[in-house]
């Protein structure tokens, strides 16, 4: 009797213990991250959210982002945790339309709309109402060589035009104009990202992501056209169906080749002796009355609908997008943050790329992101067929169109 | 202890009536039920959802046979990946032909004879990914060993992994290495438990050469064949990882096999109902491979 009744008060006082922990918050974060620095910048920013709210505690949980893309589609159909990580534009999106994220418009006050500026505040918009928070974004550009270019006498590109020209001098002296690694096809889908936003413009690519427009468009075919310039010009390095694009990176920093287009992750894979001659410039014009748009793809935090504990992850999520976090998030990790107030890491090259996308009229997410995967998928692998087989363009385009159709059936 | 004892002597127990009958069903029940749950239950299932238009998070529409129409009617990757699997078992059927004569090659006494089995061996210990790496890297156009070795001896370059028409077959070479090591070992035990006596005798009556392997020796290792070459075929359908490390499935889709189609189907597209399609397709060639063996195989065992 005794026995049982010590048994009794112990499981009281525990209980009670219990009960009073979960009046402290726990918010679980499922982190997906690239890199140990990229780790790093996440702890930081929990343990000083923890010191300015003490009584809720964040439990973090890291993935790396291959697996995060799989899980995430488990995690928000079960059970999941209070944040994740996640992408803005259509791939966040697809999650808003079947219910599966949490309306956060309660964080994004005037104030913090205003500091975003329009285009963030749209990239995780759906019909008016906030469902995220933008943290990073990445740039593009094309980075080149200036060595290599003063040797072969190029100057840095106005029009399109002066890059097809430029590839017939760079060939002329055994260099390799444009650095390529297509075994993973989305490099590729850069450069026609960027030829259909600087000849048809913003509205008429995301009418095109968004299965308004057809893929066998006279306008697609354009910039299809002005592709095969390119090719014709034998301005893509050979035999990079089978290299990945660090491997393709390679024949830049050795020299080799004079120019890549890519985000700005490609800054941390140079070699000490390539980071000094690089430089970036913007993709040149094609179209002058074109408003300029840029391939900026937005990392974002969202609260998934069926999250346990949504008042406390709103705290965290509006925490995560103040100015002076984001760059604490940034500094040690070579990324941009999303907050423009917050300034972009002492990085020559990475502040050379952001100074070059701002002040864009719009910002794209990249083909993967704007476009239903079933499209993208397609669409890359065709892009590659491409400039191996220009003439097979006619088939390639009715089979991307032939998914979109599928994707987008209106 | 006996618990149901009859008075009637003439009348024992239902246990005792039917043990026979009963006891094998019993015994086997435990593994028949986990193949029920882990293996027939998701075929099943995995047929029910080729039936339905289903991205994995959304509206799980069922839309019949319209899935298979499109493999069969709109998909010309499909074919691709049906015509490079028909490539990769017509190949893989060679395999126990080279196992068998790298076996009889080592059946040999010799200085180290084990060691140099065991390194004959070391290709199917090896991770197929590692394989695939390797050979992804020694093929490669632009910085691979191969290129180097032709470059050497003023040969001219090839690109393999690159161009559509060789990268399936540089594929299978790279797969044919592990398989062809591992029906060598099986050989090199059939080889080990071939009656002495037999040979002696056809040795005496003047047999040797092509005559000796044909009539004498390859009739006694009939089992070793029958598992090598069942091995080979399971092993040319399942061919997910060396794809799926040396192309990707590319050039363009050109190297892809069902296997892994189906599996950039299912998470890259996120066409969930559309990869099960693509899976049953799989499954009903791999049936069509058993039944053929089966039909073979069950006469013979009948003698």
């Amino acid at each position: 009797m005794k026995l049982s009744h010590s048994l009794a008060c112990l499981l009281l006082g525990t209980s009670a213990l219990a009960a009073s922990s979960a009046f402290a918050g726990t918010v679980v974060l499922n982190a997906s991250v690239a890199s140990a620095p990229d780790r790093d910048a996440v702890n930081g920013a929990v343990a000083s959210f923890e010191k300015a709210n003490p009584d809720i505690k964040v439990e973090v949980n890291f993935y790396d982002e291959e697996s995060n893309k799989t899980a995430i589609r488990n995690w928000l159909t079960t059970s999941p945790p209070d944040i994740i990580k996640w992408y803005a534009g259509n791939k966040m999106a697809q999650f808003v339309k079947p219910g599966l994220l949490a309306d956060v418009s309660d964080i994004w006050t005037p104030q913090v709309k205003a500091e975003f500026g329009p285009g963030m505040v749209d990239s995780i918009s759906v019909d008016g109402k906030q469902y995220g928070m933008p943290t990073s974004y990445s740039t593009w550009a094309i980075y080149y060589r200036k060595d290599v270019f003063a040797a072969a006498g190029v100057a840095p590109f106005k029009t399109f035009d002066d890059l097809v020209a430029s590839c017939k001098v760079f060939r002329a002296k055994g260099i390799t104009p444009v650095a390529l690694g297509s075994k993973a096809p989305w490099p590729l889908a850069g450069w026609f990202d960027y030829i259909d936003l600087r000849q048809n413009g913003y509205a008429f690519h995301m009418d095109l992501m968004n299965g308004k427009v057809s893929w066998t468009d006279d306008k697609v075919k354009t910039v299809f056209a002005d592709w095969k310039k390119m090719v014709d010009a034998n301005c893509f390095a050979e035999n990079h169906t089978n290299l990945a694009w660090r491997e393709g990176l390679a024949m830049m920093n050795q020299g080799q080749a004079a120019m890549m287009l890519m985000g700005n992750y490609l800054i941390d894979s140079l070699t000490p002796e390539s980071e000094p001659v690089t430089e970036a410039m913007s993709f040149p014009t094609i179209d002058p009355t074109v408003p300029r748009a840029e391939d900026a793809p937005i990392e974002t935090y969202h609260i998934p609908a069926k999250a346990k504990n949504i008042p406390d992850a709103k705290k965290f999520l509006a925490y995560l997008g103040q100015a002076d976090v984001q760059m604490q998030m940034t500094q040690a990790y070579h990324i941009l943050p999303a907050n423009p107030k917050a300034k972009p890491p002492e990085n020559r090259l990475l502040q050379e790329s952001a100074s070059l996308a701002s002040g864009a009229q719009s910002y794209a997410q990249f083909i993967d992101r704007d476009t239903a995967d079933a499209v993208s998928t397609i669409a890359m692998t065709g892009f590659q067929e491409f400039l191996v087989h220009p003439d097979r363009l006619g088939r390639i385009l009715q089979n991307i169109d032939r998914a979109a159709k599928r994707a987008y059936p209106n | 202890m006996v618990s149901n004892v009859s008075t009637n002597t003439f009348a024992p127990s239902l246990w005792k009536r039917y043990q026979r009958r009963l006891a094998p069903p019993l015994f086997v029940a435990p593994a028949l039920i986990m193949f029920g749950i882990f293996v027939i239950w998701p075929v099943l299932e995995s047929l029910w959802l080729s039936l339905h238009d289903w991205d994995g998070i959304g509206e799980n529409r069922f839309v019949g046979l319209d899935n298979y129409v499109e493999l069969f009617r709109d998909d010309p990757v499909f074919w691709t990946a049906l015509k490079n699997n028909i490539y990769w078992l017509v190949a893989f059927l060679f395999a126990p032909a080279f196992g068998l004569a790298l076996a009889l090659f080592l059946n040999q006494a010799g200085l180290a004879m084990r060691f140099v089995k065991s390194l004959y061996f070391m290709p199917f210990v090896i991770s197929q990914v590692v394989v695939g790496l390797m050979f992804g890297w020694f093929f490669n156009a632009e910085f691979g060993l191969l290129n180097h070795i032709l470059t050497a001896l003023d040969l001219p370059k090839i690109a393999l992994l690159e161009d559509e028409r060789f990268s399936t077959f540089a594929i299978i070479a790279a797969g044919l290495w592990p398989q062809v090591a591992y029906c060598m070992i099986l050989y090199l035990t059939g080889l080990t438990a071939i009656n002495p006596e037999l040979i002696e005798a056809a040795r005496m009556e003047g047999v040797k050469g092509w005559k000796l392997l044909w009539h004498i020796v390859l009739p006694q290792l009939l089992p070793a064949t029958s598992i090598a070459v069942i091995v080979s075929v399971v092993g040319a359908l399942r061919s997910f990882d060396l794809v799926s490390v040396m192309t990707g499935g590319g050039p363009y889709d050109s190297s892809t096999v069902l296997a892994y189609y189906m599996y950039e189907q299912t998470f890259g597209a996120l066409r969930i109902g559309y990869g099960a399609a693509i899976a049953t397709c799989l499954f009903l060639l791999m049936d069509v491979c058993v039944v053929i063996y089966l039909l073979r195989s069950l006469p013979s065992n009948k003698r």
